[in-house]
């Protein structure tokens, strides 16, 4: 009796051995399968993140950075302007809309853009490029930091349609230069002076005979150490700027808007800052 | 007085022995039978392994190579398919893909800007789709991607 109770034991031990294994062997399956869909929908967002960061500014209004370079004892900001006499910001946000709405619908994602605008911040320096219609900026929070700005602007016009033009006269405090060329290559100006950045100081202007203009100013202009262009019946373009700053041994970083990615399947969610340049 | 015994006590006895003994059995049969039948259940449960899916893969990559080497922006603005047709014949023979453009309006309308393909594919059963924007002359394209397999 004893060896009968004794076999029939071992027999449910060795049942319920098989049972536990093929339990656990699909539950190890599952979490494969669950890993593996996470797996696709993450991949799939780091796509869609690629593909509206990758040069979407560039592509709608010509700005973009070029190179954060760093020197013994200073940061080299190098970016192109885009051009002046469009609307910039239009455009901006109709592709903000469109990712944000439609694009969305497209992906099966819930997709978010925001503060997507024509231009871009540098931190950690608080700096602000902003372009829109006939205006651009260049303002710093931080503008003891600000070494110096050299602007390229190219107008498309004939050199000898220049009537006028005027430099700031010199002083002391961030240097600045302004270089100017006309549609064939030709220099209309290059200036470069010393300005004080909390003072309202006088602008580079050109003035050609056909009405248009294109004036620069540094200085306290909505802000100490701010740059503006302004261009009147011409569509300059702002061809360079190369910001020098104070060094700093944090990373520098130039960035623009917030990109918000998330997946119902998976419940995933990812948020970065369209990042253009780190340096 | 002794009554003669005939052996009946013993059967009996065998006979309870035997009862157990099938009972035993049947018990452990049945047990046996739950366990397998649960154990078939579970493994039964196994769905197919379901990897990533190649031709999505194929297909996310394709387009966002193309926009990188700038072949979907040589397409809209010149028509040029060269390096499409670089991309198409790096393609295994199986693989299979239809490339439509789209022009993005202000609004977010869109309108068809472009159609090309691998020839000799036919229409697709099962298939996976890619999209990426992309812009070019300061416009907004969409660029969709259908991959199949023949």
């Amino acid at each position: 009796m004893k060896k009968a109770f004794f076999f029939s034991l071992m027999t449910f031990m060795l049942l319920f051995s098989i049972f536990l294994f093929s339990a656990d062997y699909i539950k190890r399956d599952k979490q494969l399968q669950s890993s593996l869909a996470d797996s696709r929908v993450s991949n799939k967002i780091v796509y869609i993140e690629d593909d509206i960061s990758h040069d979407a500014l560039f592509g709608l209004t010509g700005i973009g950075v070029n190179s954060i370079a760093r020197q013994p004892s200073v940061i080299v900001l190098n970016f192109s302007g885009g051009s002046l006499g469009e609307n910039n910001s239009a455009k901006t946000a109709a592709y903000a809309a469109f990712v944000s709405h439609n694009y969305s619908v497209l992906s099966n994602l819930e997709i978010s853009l925001v503060n997507f605008s024509a231009g871009f911040y540098v931190q950690p320096y608080g700096s602000r490029y902003a372009l829109d219609g006939n205006r651009s900026s260049f303002t710093t929070s931080d503008y003891l930091t600000l070494r110096g700005l050299d602007v390229v602007i190219g107008v498309p016009i004939n050199s000898s349609h220049l009537s006028y033009n005027s430099t700031p006269s010199n002083g002391s405090g961030t240097e600045i230069r302004v270089r100017v060329h006309d549609s064939a290559g030709e220099s209309l100006m290059d200036s470069s002076v010393n300005l004080d950045p909390a003072l309202q100081n006088a602008a580079f202007l050109l003035s050609f005979d056909t009405g248009a203009a294109i004036e620069l100013r540094f200085g306290d202009y909505g802000g100490a150490g701010s740059l503006v262009i302004n261009a009147t019946g011409l569509a300059a373009s702002i061809e360079e700027i190369i910001v020098t700053y104070d060094y700093t041994a944090e990373p520098v970083v130039a960035e623009d808007g917030l990109l918000s990615i998330y997946s119902p399947i998976g419940k995933l969610t990812k948020e970065s800052e369209i990042v253009l340049k780190r340096g | 007085m002794n009554v003669p015994d005939y052996g009946f006590n013993r059967r009996v006895r065998i006979n309870k022995k035997g009862f157990a003994l099938t009972l035993d059995a049947a018990i452990a049969v049945i047990i046996a039978l739950i366990m397998i039948t649960g154990a078939t259940f579970y493994l039964s449960q196994n769905s197919h392994l379901n990897l990533e899916d190649p031709q999505f893969i194929i297909s996310m990559d394709s387009l966002a190579m193309l926009e990188k080497n700038g072949g979907l922006g040589d397409y809209i603005t010149s028509g040029s398919t060269t390096k499409i047709n670089g991309l198409l014949s790096g393609l295994p023979y199986e693989s299979c893909i239809r490339l439509t453009f789209y022009y993005v309006e202000g609004n977010g309308g869109m309108q068809k800007a472009g159609s090309l393909g691998r020839e000799g594919c036919g229409y697709p059963e099962d298939y996976a789709i890619a999209r990426r924007l992309f812009i070019s002359g300061g416009s907004v394209y969409l660029a969709e991607l259908v991959g199949w397999r023949r």
